[in-house]
């Protein structure tokens, strides 16, 4: 457990001695905060004008504004959580550092969670800085926070399971850009699978709907938990992060 | 303290090390020592477990490398070829990490970094980058995560590189120093090196030992024929066949036109025999001296006179 905290706070350390975790952080919160105008925005306007009405209507926080940013915050950790995670492994090819951790006393395992763990933290701290968002709602109207707790663990799971297959990715190559790369080409199917489900029926379709990463976010994002939204999130994470052991083992028998 | 038993590396069809056996008692220094590509490098992964062998085993302090790896791994300290820094870091944090990598309990913590900190000259140094450092500091920095943990054994591949000369003194004033408790594999292609620092040394050659013996051994070796160098005033017709003819000389080179250098065989006899020979011939003896045999002399010969065709 220590080989793991010591790698995971060397990995957080050195996002913050260079402008990565900054620039990232920002950017996820700036989109984060334009999908947050984009809901409340309108439905600030529709409240002062009608507030039995829209009440009436359907018209809530939750249809509105959390709707809204948790399209946002696909989008841009879609964007931003792979450039998070393509130097982690690749940096240490490429500068020899990963003999030294290789001839080190920890497991390959070990080596990974600890990785891993080191970049769920900077999610862990734009999660922390989003909710600012509900605080503001606070002041304005009931953000009702079982809802906003379970579109927060819909954005961690997402946001997991692209730094696990970017984990994986980065175990590939020394290139972090091709890293980057990879980790864009094995998630946007999974991400755009969503929209295809229903057109090619039967077994097909079920599985595609399994697969369905942001219909999970979605269901969460709407206080939905459904054992299944949770499932497949650990699923991806476990086979992404046992799949880079396996890369690591096997360059060491090349 | 390591034994190596007929470890090989093969990659694809490129035999990187060839049945390579060694053994080596607590606090030898060995000095591994080979032109580029000989497979020192690789020896030295294969060892530390950073890639395993295609086929032999080694032992390191009793841990079997492919049984036990984390083990041997605990008991080993490895500068590699390019020292594993993390250039964003100050020399300080690295080397506490590392510390913490290698199970440095937390009460020897500060204990332990002072020491290396001292003893590779670091102190200076300690809050600043890596990443600013000039390369020989780097190189000592490298150094210094090797020795953190006080390991048993020393894997430390070209430590030298890139030092000026008072460090390359220094470092190997240190290595012999650390040796007695520790023990050590070095690797270089500077022979000087070796006879300073080492009490042994195995010469390699495309994957494979050439020669194993201590430093005054190699030497010896090769001084049962020895080289003379002879200055003449003048060449008479025939002279330099005249001294090939002698039974005992091995080997004529003409060095200048009034220079030659003379490898012989059979001591003071044959030395006698050869200055009667050059006196007679008319030639004027200027000089007659003996060139002793200097390691770089054994390694250029083992290397260069390994016969061919073994290595696919
Ligand atoms: N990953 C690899 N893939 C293929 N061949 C390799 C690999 N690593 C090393 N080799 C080959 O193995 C041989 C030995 O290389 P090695 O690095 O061990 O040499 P070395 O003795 O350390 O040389 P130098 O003095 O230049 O450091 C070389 O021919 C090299 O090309
Ligand atoms: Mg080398």
């Amino acid at each position: 457990m220590s080989a793991i905290l010591t790698i995971a706070k060397r990995e957080i350390q050195s996002y913050f001695a260079s402008p990565i975790a900054y620039t990232i952080i920002v950017i996820v919160l700036l989109m984060m905060g334009f999908g947050f105008l984009r809901g409340l925005l309108p439905y600030s306007a529709l409240f002062t004008a009608n507030a039995a009405m829209a009440e009436e209507a359907g018209i809530n926080i939750r249809n509105y504004i959390v709707r809204e940013m948790i399209f946002w915050a696909q989008i841009s950790m879609m964007l931003c959580m792979p450039a998070l995670s393509m130097r982690l492994f690749s940096e240490e090819k490429k500068n020899g550092t990963a003999e030294l951790l290789m001839t080190s006393p920890v497991t390959t395992t070990q080596l990974v969670l600890g990785k891993y763990l080191g970049a769920v933290s900077i999610l862990g701290i734009i999660l922390a800085l989003c909710s600012v968002f509900p605080i503001i709602l606070e002041l304005l109207a009931n953000p009702e926070w079982a809802a906003m707790g379970t579109a927060a663990l819909g954005m961690l799971l997402y946001g997991m399971v692209i730094l696990a297959i970017g984990l994986f990715a980065s175990s590939l190559t020394e290139n972090q850009i091709v890293a980057l790369l990879t980790t864009y080409a094995l998630f946007l199917p999974l991400w755009l699978v969503d929209s295809m489900v229903g057109f090619m029926g039967g077994i097909l379709d079920e599985i595609l709907a399994g697969l369905a990463i942001g219909k999970m976010i979605r269901m969460l994002g709407q206080g939905l938990v459904d054992s299944h939204h949770l499932f497949l999130p650990v699923f991806l994470v476990s086979v992404f992060l046992f799949l880079c052991t396996q890369v690591l083992e096997s360059n060491r028998w090349r | 303290m390591i034994k190596v038993e007929h470890l090989s590396k093969v990659y694809g069809n490129r035999v990187a090390v060839w049945d390579l056996s060694f053994d080596l008692k607590k606090g030898e220094i060995l000095g591994f020592l080979g032109p580029n590509g000989a497979g020192k490098t690789t020896t030295m992964r294969m060892i530390t477990g950073f890639i395993p062998p295609s086929s032999g085993t080694a032992t390191v302090a009793g841990y079997d490398i492919a049984e036990e790896p984390l083990k041997v791994k605990g008991e080993i300290g490895y500068l590699c070829e390019a020292p594993p820094v993390y250039r964003e870091m100050s020399v300080k944090s690295y080397l506490k990490f590392v510390a913490r990598l290698k199970k440095v309990p937390r009460s020897r913590m500060n204990h332990c970094l002072d020491r290396a900190l001292q003893l590779c000259g670091l102190e200076d140094v300690a809050g600043r980058v890596i990443g600013n450092l000039s390369k020989g500091y780097r190189q000592r920095v490298g150094l210094a995560q090797a020795i953190i943990h006080k390991p048993a054994v020393l894997i430390l591949d070209e430590p030298t590189v890139g030092l000026d000369p008072r460090q390359i003194r220094d470092i190997r004033s240190l290595i012999t120093e650390l040796s007695g408790e520790q023990t050590v594999i070095l690797s270089t292609h500077i022979l000087p090196e070796v006879t300073v620092t080492c009490s042994r040394v195995i010469i390699i050659s495309e994957g494979q030992v050439v020669a194993e013996d201590t430093v005054e051994g190699l030497t010896e070796g090769l001084s049962k024929s020895e080289t003379m160098t002879l200055r003449v005033e003048r060449t008479p017709e025939g002279f330099q066949g005249a001294l090939a003819a002698l039974d005992q000389v091995v080997d004529v080179a003409v060095e200048s036109p009034n220079r030659f250098q003379v490898r012989l065989e059979g001591g003071d006899a044959t030395r006698a025999l050869l200055a009667n020979t050059v006196v007679r011939s008319g030639a004027g003896l200027l000089e007659m001296a003996r060139s002793t045999a200097t390691l770089e002399e054994v390694f250029l010969k083992l290397v260069t006179e390994e016969p061919e065709g073994e290595v696919a």
